[in-house]
């Protein structure tokens, strides 16, 4: 019994070593909890934008984007402006009415989440100089979103153009012509 | 008496818990995937394709939407690569952006190059054109176990082509030489 004794403070300072561990790793996992509380926020947002590009809801995505949104899809083209995004949203689905987008993988760190990505869609009318060829086509692609204050400041678009220009009938040619 | 006796053996089972929670949630840390890709850099900008042992794991497939078909397992890989290299001997490649969570990093990169060898595509191999290429893409990587097993791939394939010299035209009326696949 008197071995108990000594054990039990032993314990109790034990506990309070561990305690004091936690404590310091309970701030440290509240703050990760707050992240990925944000970081659900985040791609709820870009579920919303996605959402309102293909139900063509304006409203909605004004309120998704601040007036110096800006889009880059490297070395092709470079906008700000959201109002630029709408037109370009507003031409393509010209082209492919019923375009819409489905979400293959979020991945959201920090203020930033990257979108895997596939378009399903009817080519109905012109397309870069293209005629209306009836396909049904899909293009893949990837984006990378940055969020500020609950709405999408910066997105950087990577697609295969190429492949979707293969579904509509293009071949793809040396310049020259000749091999 | 007896109770405390009861308690502590509780209090410990239930720090253990805890402590095995914060462990799942990361498979690979920031300075990990910042090493993993520095030296992937380091292989493709050197073309020291042997690195990339310590990056892939044997049976890594990759998704790369400039590669008619999956390439599966990094002999392919490094196959690949090598065919990269022999149309642009300079190749030079940066990465510009990094995202890193779970299992999977997101590395935003830039590829450069000067096309002076032969040009391996679906049509045959193309001769050098000495032209220059500059195009950005992004990569999405799965680890397990420190090594990339699974990669996909994106970029603008077309841009790429057209700075190879070649451009997209509607079919052709098929010609004696066509061969289609």
């Amino acid at each position: 019994m008197k071995q108990l004794y000594i054990i039990l403070p032993l314990a109790l300072i034990l506990s309070f070593m561990v305690g004091f561990q936690d404590r310091e790793a309970m701030t440290e996992s509240e703050a990760m909890k707050a992240q990925a509380e944000v970081e659900e926020q985040n791609k709820e947002i870009v579920r919303d934008f996605f959402k309102a590009i293909d139900e063509r809801n304006t409203e909605k995505l004004m309120e998704l984007l601040p007036i110096d949104f800006s889009l880059t899809s490297p070395d092709i083209t470079e906008f700000t402006g959201r109002v630029k995004l709408v037109h370009f949203r507003d031409a393509f689905y010209e082209s492919f009415p019923d375009a819409s987008h489905t979400i293959d993988e979020l991945i959201a760190e920090g203020d930033k989440v990257a979108v895997k990505l596939h378009i399903n869609a009817t080519h109905e009318a012109e397309y870069e100089g293209i005629p209306a060829t009836g396909k049904k086509v899909t293009q893949y692609g990837m984006h990378i979103m940055r969020i500020v204050d609950g709405q999408i400041k910066e997105i950087w678009v990577f697609e295969d153009v190429l492949g979707l220009m293969q579904q509509l009938g293009m071949e793809l040619k040396p310049k020259e012509g000749e091999k | 008496m007896k109770k405390l006796l009861m308690i502590i053996p509780l209090v410990i089972l239930l720090c253990f818990t805890f402590g095995c929670q914060k462990q799942a949630e990361e498979v690979i840390t920031e300075e990990e995937a910042k090493a993993i890709h520095n030296l992937y850099v380091e292989a493709r900008n050197t073309v020291n394709l042997d690195l990339l042992d310590e990056i892939y794991a044997e049976d890594v497939v990759v998704h790369d939407c400039s590669a008619p078909e999956d390439i599966i397992g990094l002999d392919a890989l490094k196959q690949y690569y090598s065919n990269n290299h022999r149309a642009l001997p300079d190749l030079h490649m940066t990465i510009d952006d990094m995202i890193v969570k779970g299992d999977r990093t997101v590395t935003v990169w830039t590829l450069s190059g000067t096309n002076t060898g032969p040009l391996h595509t679906h049509l045959g191999d193309m001769p050098a054109t000495g032209n220059k290429v500059h195009f950005s893409g992004v990569a999405i990587d799965r680890f397990d176990e420190g090594k990339i097993v699974e990669e996909w791939v994106y970029f603008n394939v077309l841009q790429l082509m057209q700075q190879l010299g070649f451009t997209i035209v509607p079919p052709q009326p098929p010609e004696p030489q066509e061969e289609k696949k």
